[in-house]
């Protein structure tokens, strides 16, 4: 009887009218998850309570140079922007969208170990929304699958059921990659044996299907294979963005839609 | 009356352990090894208190645990009822062998619970299926004598009959 019910109720969840109050229902999850993290948030502010003050002085001398590097960096950034865009202009092709971030805390992985899917503690009430680009200070994470009130769920661009369609950043071809499934590696399906792919190149979103921004990096190319006897090579690639270790990730809005509180 | 009220708690505060422990954070490759604490402690339960916990608790902890994964709103709902009913069948049986015994039944609906939940994913049109999830029944087994002594002194301590 009771199991009746609850296939009823996966027929009903497939309907969109429950998602609304399911949103808010399982907002109960996000302190759940919290109290998971717990444990591994102790013995890291143990561990900084224990760091002694030697490299604690190394460690903060090692940040300024790095944001003195950044900041050096920023500072071109600003002057090629702005001759990107009169170029573009003489051009009479449209500017990019700007873009802007909020940063969210990575709270727990999917408990189904197929699924490479991680939570994060911002919801639709901080203005996520499905399809939403997720990245890293290195590169693409994934994308935003699914949204409650106070959490959502960011789905890797190494799930088994994950593709997204890519650029070779030093020439321009371009092709689909997949998630296979494993942690560190991509594939690239159909690139004919004479495409000019090599080991090392960089493969950066294209930004066609709407749904990733354009121009993020996602993987480096580990490995081509050509076999004559078959029509197609393999190309393995390996992911920039630390899928298995962030604790923090950046959601992108794009300028018009919705809301951002730092850019 | 007052134990009653005692038991209800401490079949409650297991539940939720064992649905807080099917998510806490493991490394990558550890995720297959994870116990499915939740049909774990829903089996004690169903075999050594039947006359108290029954296939509606399994109900409500699957509902809960689908909210808490964001699968499927019913997958486990389902899959959990259907296991604390074999459980609820076959209690007499089950609660007299040993270990051993004990072990291989887990093993069987740990089983049970994965295959229905793959199934339910299958008709939604998600079809991943690893038969590393073996890994996981198979855990499960091995430490379901450390569960069976745990619970057994929650049990004692708290007088739960």
């Amino acid at each position: 009887m009771l199991s009746v019910i609850a296939l009823l109720l996966i027929q009903a969840a497939r309907s969109q009218w429950l998602d609304k109050p399911l949103s808010y229902l399982s907002s109960f999850s996000l302190p759940v998850y919290k109290l998971t993290e717990l444990p591994s948030e102790m013995t890291r502010s143990l561990q900084t309570f224990l760091s002694s003050r030697e490299s604690l002085r190394e460690e903060n001398a090692r940040l300024r140079a790095e944001a003195l590097v950044l900041h050096a960096k920023t500072q071109k950034l600003a002057s090629l922007r702005a001759e990107n865009l009169r170029l573009r202009e003489l051009l009479n092709s449209s500017s990019h969208k700007e873009e802007s971030v909020l940063v969210a805390e990575v709270v727990g992985l999917a408990a189904d170990p197929s699924q490479h899917v991680f939570v994060i503690d911002k919801g639709r009430a901080d203005g996520v929304r499905e399809g939403q680009a997720v990245i890293d200070a290195e590169g693409l994470i994934g994308q935003v699958i699914d949204v409650a009130h106070n959490h959502s769920r960011v789905m890797m661009v190494t799930d088994s059921t994950h593709a997204l369609s890519i650029q070779v950043n030093r020439n321009g071809v371009r092709a689909i990659v997949e998630g296979t499934g494993l942690i560190d590696l991509l594939e690239i399906s159909h690139v004919a044996a004479t495409t000019d792919v090599k080991v090392g190149d960089l493969l950066i979103s294209s930004g066609l299907g709407g749904r990733f921004p354009a121009g993020y990096p996602v993987a480096r190319i580990s490995e081509v294979t050509i076999d004559p006897g078959e029509p197609f090579a393999t190309v393995r690639a390996r992911p920039l963005a630390q899928l298995d270790k962030t604790q923090f990730v950046l959601l992108v809005f794009s300028r018009e839609e919705g809301q951002a509180s730092d850019g | 009356m007052d134990d009653r009220g005692h038991s209800f708690w401490v079949v409650l505060l297991t539940l939720f352990l064992a649905l807080a422990l099917s998510v806490y954070p493991l490394p990558f490759w550890a995720r297959w090894l994870r116990p499915d604490w939740a049909v774990m402690v829903i089996c004690f339960w169903v075999l050594f208190l039947p006359n108290r916990v029954g296939v509606g608790w399994a109900w409500l902890a699957g509902l809960l645990m689908d909210l808490l994964h964001g699968s499927y709103l019913g997958q486990n709902a389902f899959a959990l009822s259907i296991v604390a009913y074999f459980a609820h069948v076959s209690h007499q049986r089950v609660r007299m062998s040993g270990y051993r015994k004990q072990a291989v039944f887990i093993f069987s609906m740990v089983t049970v619970h994965i295959l229905l939940g793959q199934w339910v994913q299958n008709l939604m049109g998600v079809a991943d299926i690893s038969l590393l999830v073996v890994l996981q029944a198979l855990t499960s087994a091995l430490s379901w004598p450390l569960l069976h002594v745990a619970m057994t002194y929650l049990c004692y301590r708290f007088v739960v009959s």
